[in-house]
């Protein structure tokens, strides 16, 4: 093969993997061409938040959509989503404790497996509190989230991507491959399989092809990025120790110890962290995220379709996220509906614009199943959005309050900026520990970054922090240059 | 279909990740980067007006704007340079009194890694790279940009990419 035929050849591939294609191909230089277009540089803060000023300039404030009706066109089209959310135990637990297919283990032993003290959480709605955690088979005709009959066997679970996770049973193809949700998230580990791993409560699968670090146990910081599949689940693709916690962020030291059983949580509760992140960065209301879980959607599947119609607006062929939704709840796949809708789906295949591994979207976090009934919720679902300045990096932020000043309190140092009229401002004090999830915004200075609050919940401080940890179940937690000389084929 | 100012701005929220990975592949320092990217979007915006759908993709657009302007501001850097002359737009531009939080976050090993990597290549070249994988935009436009031709686009492509991934290997 001459030079020009391999340049050409190569050509070809890199139009293939604009496009947004898997390629199979020999061609050694495509690891470079992929990590050129890739990911790896994201733009800073500041440039998102000078962006997000300018955009606020000349095009006024955003307005947002109700889910049934309008087209999604305003939405921030790349979600950073740091993870924390409440419990999402099933695949990592049926990984541990070998449930067999089809067999449904009890939440408390869904717990067991990974989590010695038996603690039980549900993020689903009350009547089916398992319903959001099943590893399922999601029926993608069916949009997850829906109680599954059968439960993937470890083996389906283990090492196998969000695309293999399919019943075969209803030949249901889990495709949420299609159209990827990247995230990264970073924190400690709360437990551990050779093919799992849990980390603030999120079970993250380790597929055969992406290397476990020999360091990675229950209690060490890690980075993981991955796909959030249709189950609510992440597919890592890449995993390394450490995490590269910035200055603004500290992570709260894992703790072992008693956790604290948390009731049942309402499918719109206003504490749901996945739910007030997709809400920051989608810059959409809490209600409207909420109230698509609520209908029985993952989160996932609500991430992937307001990403498709963000997508489809960019590309001048609106569609409203609720009929995106419809057609998935007849039965369509992501990738039936991007061929329908005629788009292309950019090379940022992620939603979420993950930084390098453990670059941004650290997650500190220590146990997170400390969620109590107690819990103050800052802003009632839907006003989320009032506080998002920077709906970029969402965050979230877990520790003891250093100091409270106006509207603002420190936690780990980082200040966190709430409204001044939050009444949730008079019910805190120093040395409660709260759970902080929010965006990086800017102070009142419009220079300093800061975390803006969307939720506020104050919980129970580690065990290890407050008293000694129970013997056995210990567990943690051109100046107008005419942008158009010629037509072109782009 | 016309396309609303919000439309726009849904684009404009799309493409930054483009603009940014573009200007800093070509400058390399975060700083300028965040300054030229927020130039490029006002340049943009009010160049909204020249904007036509049926002409080409909103990227490709996007892309000579941002081409256009990163290359005269080097073109200036390179002139100051020479001849020691300074204007307010280009100390404007270079400006930049507050560090970048992400600089102090983010001692991002590969980006620098990569960076420096590109900086092997000869400033032709950058370009062509640049805006072939920060915009994802085809060879043919590539080569109208710049007056090359489109097979000429492909090889000096290869031919970096192979630099590149030698670059990145020893190092």
């Amino acid at each position: 093969m001459t030079e020009q035929e391999r340049a050409e050849q190569l050509d070809r591939a890199l139009d293939r993997l604009f496009a947004g294609e898997n390629i199979a191909s020999s061609e050694p230089l495509l690891d470079i061409a992929q990590v050129l277009a890739g990911d790896l540089v994201q733009p800073s803060h500041q440039s998102v938040s000078r962006l997000e000023q300018q955009i606020k300039q000349w095009f006024g404030p955003v307005a947002v959509s109700k889910p049934p009706v309008r087209p999604v066109r305003r939405l921030w089209p790349l979600i950073s989503v740091a993870a924390g959310v409440l419990i999402v135990t099933g695949f990592a637990v049926i990984v541990v404790s070998g449930h067999p297919p089809g067999a449904t283990p009890p939440p408390t032993a869904i717990a067991a497996a990974l989590t010695p003290v038996a603690t039980e959480f549900t993020v689903g709605p009350p009547s089916s509190p398992s319903s959001i955690l099943t590893a399922s088979p999601v029926s993608t005709s069916r949009v997850t989230a829906t109680t599954s009959p059968g439960t993937p066997s470890a083996a389906v679970l283990a090492n196998t991507p969000c695309s293999a996770s399919a019943n075969a049973a209803t030949q249901n193809a889990d495709d949420s491959s299609a159209l990827p949700i990247l995230l990264s998230l970073s924190g400690p580990v709360q437990a551990s399989t050779l093919s799992a791993i849990r980390i603030n409560d999120l079970i993250v699968r380790i597929p055969a092809e992406v290397s476990l670090p020999a360091t990675v146990q229950a209690g060490s910081l890690v980075t993981i990025r991955g796909d959030l599949c249709n189950d609510d689940t992440i597919l890592a693709s890449t995993v390394i120790s450490g995490v590269a916690l910035s200055p603004l962020i500290s992570t709260a030291p894992a703790s072992s110890g008693t956790s604290t059983t948390a009731p049942p949580s309402a499918c719109d509760a206003s504490d749901q962290p996945l739910a007030a992140l997709l809400s920051t960065s989608y810059t959409v209301p809490y209600a409207d995220i909420v109230g698509w879980y609520c209908k029985g959607f993952a989160y996932g599947v609500i991430a992937r379709a307001y990403r498709l119609a963000i997508i489809a607006a960019g590309q001048n062929k609106p569609i409203a996220v609720a009929d995106i939704l419809a057609q998935r709840l007849a039965g369509k796949g992501w990738a039936s509906l991007i061929a329908q809708l005629e788009i292309r789906i950019p090379p940022e295949s992620g939603l979420i614009p993950t930084r390098t591994p453990g670059a941004v979207t650290d997650i500190p976090t220590s146990e997170q199943d400390h969620a109590t009934p107690s819990a103050l919720s800052t802003q009632p679902p839907g006003t989320a959005l009032s506080v998002t300045s920077v709906p970029y990096v969402a965050v979230i932020v877990e520790g003891p309050i250093e100091s409270i000043k106006g509207g603002t309190v420190v936690v780990y140092g980082q200040r966190v900026k709430l409204q001044k009229n939050d009444p949730v401002l008079t019910k805190l004090k120093v040395g409660n520990w709260v759970k902080i999830s929010g965006s990086y915004g800017t102070d009142d200075d419009q220079v300093t970054i800061i975390i803006v609050a969307v939720t506020v919940t104050v919980i129970e401080a580690p065990a290890a922090l407050i008293g000694p940890a129970p013997a056995a179940n210990g567990n943690g937690g051109g100046e107008n240059d005419g942008g158009h000389p010629r037509h072109n084929d782009d | 279909m016309s396309i609303t100012r919000l439309d726009f701005a849904a684009l404009f929220r799309e493409h930054h990740v483009r603009v940014y990975r573009y200007v800093r592949y070509r400058v390399g320092d975060s700083a300028l980067t965040d300054d030229l990217t927020a130039d490029i979007f006002e340049r943009a915006y009010r160049a909204l007006d020249s904007y036509d759908p049926t002409r080409g993709a909103f990227q490709t657009w996007l892309s000579r704007i941002a081409h256009n302007y990163v290359s005269d501001y080097l073109d200036r850097q390179a002139h100051r340079d020479r001849y020691e002359v300074t204007s307010e737009a280009v100390l404007e531009n270079l400006s930049s009194a507050e560090t970048p939080p992400e600089d102090q976050i983010i001692v991002n090993e590969a980006v620098n890694r990569l960076l420096s990597c590109l900086d092997q290549l000869t400033a032709r070249d950058r370009e062509i790279v640049t805006l072939r994988f920060a915009f994802g935009i085809r060879s043919k436009v590539v080569a109208d940009l710049l007056h090359i031709k489109e097979h000429t686009i492909s090889v000096i492509i290869l031919r970096a990419l192979e630099r590149l991934r030698g670059c990145q290997g020893n190092s």
